[in-house]
């Protein structure tokens, strides 16, 4: 009787640490403060609106207060059903679902998550996808089925991963933790709490870390590696109290008694273990209640303190019956069974006995009872015909384990066992093949979406264009047309030439935009004709003479849109320097491509401009920013003939269009 | 001999400026402009205009499509082409209806001057984009069609041209006058436009 005791006394813990997840699930918005959103939600608000309020409702109040929070996520839901409005429908949907969850109400749980995963699927809500398939990966975890909960895990982090969300990604990792944890595979399941961690710490995201702290701590408890536990105990409890999460903090303060209890701390043991009953009290959580009696009583009974452990199993049996937890009473029956043998009451002691072993037996029939039932779950969530089959067998097997021997009836576990897992490959392999295409078609769409966006902004780009450029074209001609009437003084042709000359400079400015828009390639060979091109028009203007130095053998090299147009900037921004401040009789463009990479120089023979007339402010470091735009330099050095040369470096990599 | 300009503009104010830029300018004159392309598709042919400035959006039909009805009804006369920016792909369409020029409305006066005479005399100044797309029109030219083929001399031009090389700079390159040049660009354009005929024919036939 002592042996069992002590075993159940280990699932009590393990059963302890599993709610964590829950709290990952908790949107963004955590600081926002209940009243002023009941504040706001008495204002005229549109029902959508309405409906956002609920749900920042329900995640500020869910963890102290989960049954108001039920009543906020209702609410939600029928708005946003009024309003028929997708994504307040799905919001709600898992609002409630991980409500039922935190109130260990799992069939609703699961109903509320699939309801949400079908919004998703319906509305292409990618982002729901995730979210939902990782909900139910939880529930079914603790339902107790791996294999459906990896499959829905695992389904949702292909989605994280498509939409690169880390944060999803660190739930996922984490729930993977667990299941290894699950499987015995303890080194695994730290390996996945640390990879959850690294993510959390570099999103700050303190609750997760705390997390990740008790589930390792877990796993270094399975392995009965206490004195390690310990110290991830105390760290994870450090971050959680100044969070006011009560839940969470309920968790912390539980863990670490428990891991005390195993380090034989009874003291401190106790007063972790009663701090955690204390807020578990206020929070109403019966059965976490009820398993933290049990657990104080142990103690109490290893203290040699049988009349307080007695007070504690009676509490907890008290509890653990108001909410009908068989297994919490079953545990606390035996526990009273021995305690009563210690204080001598042999009657009382038997009747204990016979009460724990009455639900025992029970609990071992609704245990397989319930195992039919996930598996029906399964038949019903897939449709697959073949699992009808693998039930009857499972049925069958039972009848024959009565007659058979024990190595037939092993071997015929070992059969339906193996049949199981092909079975459950197969639908795993249809979900994922599904679930692949549907995600692939998803993408294809936005893709197209993405096409036609493209193509609309460069159209619409166009039409602005156009019509402001016949604007100021118009505006340009007709000061043209004031300024030619000779009877204007002088200030006002000063004033009307510079309205010719903003306007002239907005049409550049607006064929820059319409170039960044313009989906066209271009090749190194036609950006350097352009260049040479455009520094000729632009210098016949001007009393100065060009002279070009052009490498003759140009690479055949498709340039990157940016790089076409970083270059060609510089190449107008400096021309325009020279023509304003240099006073320059003669330039000399010369680009050479040499080494893989691409010289530009511009060189004139004028009073020079690099260090007096430009303030850094100006051109300069707008070259500057350009060349360093396309991982180039430029340098702008004095020549011994008074002049200036700018010089551009840049490799043909960081040019090439990618 | 003065210079006869028309102008094809919607845009009253903009017609109205550009007619009192050309006319106060020696050498040039202007008597007409049209604010449709009905309009200057009706009048054009009487006027015996040496150059048309062409706005290319017009309230019923393109410059583009006014240039393809008019230029078999005036082969003398040479239209210029008015881009709001520089966009090619209305440019070369232009240069392949008939257009023997083109000009953005931000030119300037003095500049838009010059390109009138350019254009009166052969041809303005094709961008090396523009050479390009011509030379890669003339790709599918038959081997055996003289007319519509390019001379050596004239691919030559188109070369440098597609190099960035500007009028002066080929002349000096080719040892030849400037004057030249304008001559081989004016046949350039002009078998760009045959070429683009016999295209359309060739089409029509097909069917």
């Amino acid at each position: 009787m002592r042996q069992a005791l002590v075993h159940m006394g280990k699932k009590t813990t393990s059963l302890l640490f599993f709610l964590v997840f829950v709290p990952l699930l908790i949107p963004a918005q955590q600081n926002r403060y209940a009243d002023s959103l009941i504040g706001l939600l008495k204002t005229k608000q549109a029902d959508t609106v309405r409906a956002k309020l609920l749900n920042d409702l329900v995640w500020e109040v869910v963890y102290n207060n989960p049954s108001q929070a039920e009543g906020y996520g209702m609410e939600e839901l029928s708005l946003s059903q009024k309003a028929h409005w997708e994504k307040g429908i799905f919001d709600s949907y898992t609002a409630l679902g991980s409500i039922s969850y935190l109130k260990s109400n799992l069939g609703a749980a699961l109903d509320y998550h699939k309801k949400a995963l079908e919004v998703s699927q319906r509305s292409h809500y990618l982002k729901g996808l995730m979210i939902a398939n990782s909900n139910i990966g939880v529930v079914y975890k603790d339902l107790g089925n791996h294999l459906l909960e990896t499959q829905y895990c695992l389904a949702s982090l292909k989605t994280a991963e498509t939409l690169r969300d880390s944060a999803r990604m660190s739930a996922i990792y984490s729930n993977l933790g667990l299941a290894y944890q699950a499987q015995k595979s303890y080194e695994e399941a730290i390996t996945y709490n640390r990879k959850a961690l690294s993510i959390r710490e570099k999103r700050h995201d303190t609750r997760g870390i705390a997390a990740c702290y008790i589930n390792i701590a877990s796993a270094l408890t399975d392995q009965t590696k206490f004195n390690e536990a310990l110290d991830f105990q105390l760290k994870a409890l450090a971050l959680a109290a100044p969070l006011k999460d009560n839940y969470l903090l309920a968790k912390c303060y539980s863990n670490l008694g428990l891991t005390y209890k195993d380090l034989n701390k009874y003291e401190e043991a106790l007063n972790s273990l009663k701090a955690g009953l204390m807020i578990n009290e206020a929070l109403g959580s019966k059965a976490s209640q009820a398993a933290l009696e049990i657990n104080i009583g142990e103690l109490y009974q290893k203290m040699g303190k049988n009349p307080e452990a007695l007070s504690h199993f009676e509490k907890a049996l008290k509890v653990a019956k108001e909410i009908g937890h068989k297994k919490w009473q079953m545990e606390a029956y035996a526990g009273l069974s021995n305690v009563y043998e210690k204080l001598n009451d042999p009657a009382k002691a038997h009747a204990s006995y016979y009460q724990f072993a009455e639900l025992r037996d029970s609990m071992a029939n609704e245990s397989y009872n319930k195992d039919i039932a996930n598996m029906r779950v399964l038949y019903d969530t897939e449709k697959k015909e073949s699992e009808i089959t693998s039930l009857k067998q499972g049925e069958e097997i039972k009848s024959l384990q009565l007659l058979e021997q024990q190595t037939v009836l092993q071997e015929r576990k070992f059969l339906l066992a193996a049949s199981a897992v092909v079975i459950i490959a197969l639908i795993l392999a249809g979900y994922f093949y599904f679930s692949r295409q549907k995600i692939n078609a998803l993408q294809k769409q936005q893709e197209a979406v993405r096409q036609a966006e493209e193509s609309e902004r460069v159209r619409m780009a166009k039409d602005i264009h156009d019509d402001l450029g016949s604007g100021l074209s118009k505006i340009k001609f007709m000061t043209e047309l004031v300024s030619s009437k000779s009877d204007n003084s002088p200030e006002i042709k000063t004033g009307i030439q510079s309205i010719s000359e903003t306007s002239t400079f907005l049409v550049e400015n607006m064929r820059d935009l319409i170039w960044a828009l313009n989906p066209e390639n271009t090749k190194l060979e036609n950006m350097i004709a352009r260049i040479r091109e455009y520094s000729t028009d632009y210098l016949g203007d001007f009393p100065i003479q060009l002279t070009i130095n052009i490498s003759e053998s140009i690479p055949d090299m498709e340039l990157s849109k940016e790089a076409h147009r970083n270059i060609f900037f510089i190449v107008k921004e400096v021309l325009q320097n020279i023509v304003k401040h240099a006073l320059a009789t003669q330039v000399n463009l010369s680009i050479s491509l040499r080494d893989n990479q691409l010289k530009l120089m511009l060189t004139d023979n004028g009073k020079g401009y690099s260090t007096d007339l430009i303030s850094p402010g100006e051109g300069l470091n707008n070259i500057r920013q350009r060349a360093g735009a396309i991982k180039g330099t430029v340098e702008m050095t004095s020549v011994k003939t008074g002049g200036t040369c700018v010089c551009l470096l840049v490799t043909f990599k960081a040019i090439e269009k990618a | 001999m003065q210079i006869k300009v028309g102008i094809i503009e919607d845009e009253r104010e903009i017609a109205q400026s550009l007619k009192l830029l050309i006319n106060g300018s020696e050498g040039f004159s202007c008597t007409d402009t049209f604010e449709s392309a009905k309009e200057a598709i009706e009048k054009i042919p009487r006027l015996y205009l040496d150059v048309v400035l062409t706005d290319i959006h017009l309230p019923d039909k393109t410059g583009i499509e006014c240039i393809v009805e008019l230029k078999p009804l005036c082969p003398d006369t040479q239209f210029l082409m008015c881009t709001s920016f520089e966009d090619t792909e209305s440019v070369f369409k232009a240069l392949k209806a008939g257009a023997t020029g083109y000009m953005t409305k931000t030119t300037q006066p003095s500049k838009l001057l010059d390109a009138i005479t350019e254009v009166y005399k052969g041809g303005s100044p094709m961008s090396s984009h523009i050479a390009r797309k011509v030379v890669a029109s003339f790709q599918g030219v038959q081997e055996n069609n003289e007319l519509q083929k390019l001379s050596q001399r004239e691919q030559e031009i188109l070369l440098l041209l597609s190099k960035g090389l500007r009028y002066k700079e080929i002349a000096d390159h080719l040892s030849v006058s400037t004057e030249t040049i304008r001559t081989h660009i004016r046949n350039i354009y002009q078998k760009l436009q045959v070429n683009s005929r016999t295209d359309a024919l060739n089409k029509i036939f097909k069917k």
